[in-house]
C-alpha cells in the first residue's frame, strides 16, 4: 500500500506540480500520491486537539505523544513529497525546489517582521489592527504551514512564467 | 541558448508530446526548450543527441 503513494512503479511519465494545484490539470490520484499522510497528519492533529481537549487528566508524556504524532507523520508527507518531486522531470523539479525556497524564505522574513511589529509595539498601538497580533496566530503550528504553502503557490506562479 | 530542437522535431514529423515520451520529460519542458526559456542539463542534451544522432553541439549553440 505504502508504495502507491510514492511516484516511482510503473508511471513513466514525470510528475507534474499543476497536478496537485487547483485547475485543469488537477488529478485527486496524484494529489493522494504527493499528500497523503499531510491529509492524516492533519485529521491525527484535529484529533489529537478533541482528546486534550477532554476533562481527563493527561500526563505531560500523554501529552507531548498527542501533540508530536502529527508532526512525526509529517516526516513521512516529507518523505513521499520529494519522491513525487524527484519523480518529476528536471524542469518541474528544478521549478518546485525553487517555488518552495521562495515560500519558506518569504514565509521566515513575514514571521520574523511579524514578530519584531509585535515587539516594536505597533499591533498594540493600532497602527495595524489588533487582530493582527502575534498570539493571535502563530500559537496554531497550522499558521505558518499554511503561509508557507500560500507563498509556495504565488513562488510557482512567478517561476513559471519564466518557462513560458 | 539556442537550439535546433524544434527543426529536428518537426523532420521527423513528432509532435511535442511525442518528443517529451521519446525523452521523459513533460511536453511543457520540451515547449520550453524549443522556445529557449528553459536551457536543458547535460544529461538530458547528451539524451536529445542520442535521439537525434546529432553530437550536442550540432543541436544546441551558445549564444
Amino acid at each position: 500500500m505504502t508504495s502507491m503513494l510514492y511516484s516511482g512503479g510503473m508511471n513513466t511519465k514525470p510528475n507534474l506540480p499543476e497536478e496537485i494545484m487547483f485547475g485543469p490539470s488537477y488529478s485527486i490520484r496524484a494529489n493522494l500520491k504527493a499528500n497523503t499522510w499531510a491529509f492524516v497528519a492533519m485529521l491525527l492533529s484535529w484529533v489529537g486537539d478533541q482528546l486534550l481537549s477532554l476533562p481527563r487528566d493527561w500526563n505531560v508524556a500523554q501529552r507531548a505523544a498527542i501533540a508530536m504524532v502529527p508532526l512525526l507523520i509529517s516526516l513521512l508527507w516529507v518523505r513521499g513529497f520529494t519522491r513525487w518531486v524527484l519523480g518529476m522531470d528536471e524542469m518541474h523539479r528544478r521549478l518546485t525546489l525553487e517555488a518552495c525556497l521562495f515560500g519558506t524564505v518569504v514565509t521566515l522574513f513575514v514571521v520574523t517582521a511579524w514578530h519584531l511589529l509585535d515587539q516594536a509595539g505597533v499591533f498594540q498601538a493600532g497602527v495595524l489592527p489588533a487582530r493582527l497580533h502575534l498570539s493571535s496566530h502563530f500559537t496554531a503550528a497550522s499558521f505558518p504551514i499554511s503561509l508557507v504553502l500560500v507563498f509556495y503557490f504565488v513562488g510557482y506562479a512567478i517561476f513559471k512564467r519564466r518557462y513560458q | 541558448m539556442k537550439n535546433r530542437l524544434r527543426e529536428l522535431r518537426a523532420a521527423k514529423e513528432w509532435s511535442q508530446a511525442d518528443l517529451a515520451d521519446r525523452l521523459d520529460v513533460s511536453r511543457q519542458t520540451v515547449n520550453a526548450i524549443e522556445t529557449g526559456r528553459y536551457d536543458p542539463s547535460l544529461p538530458l542534451a547528451f539524451k536529445v543527441a542520442r535521439l537525434f544522432k546529432i553530437p550536442i553541439e550540432g543541436i544546441f549553440e551558445d549564444e
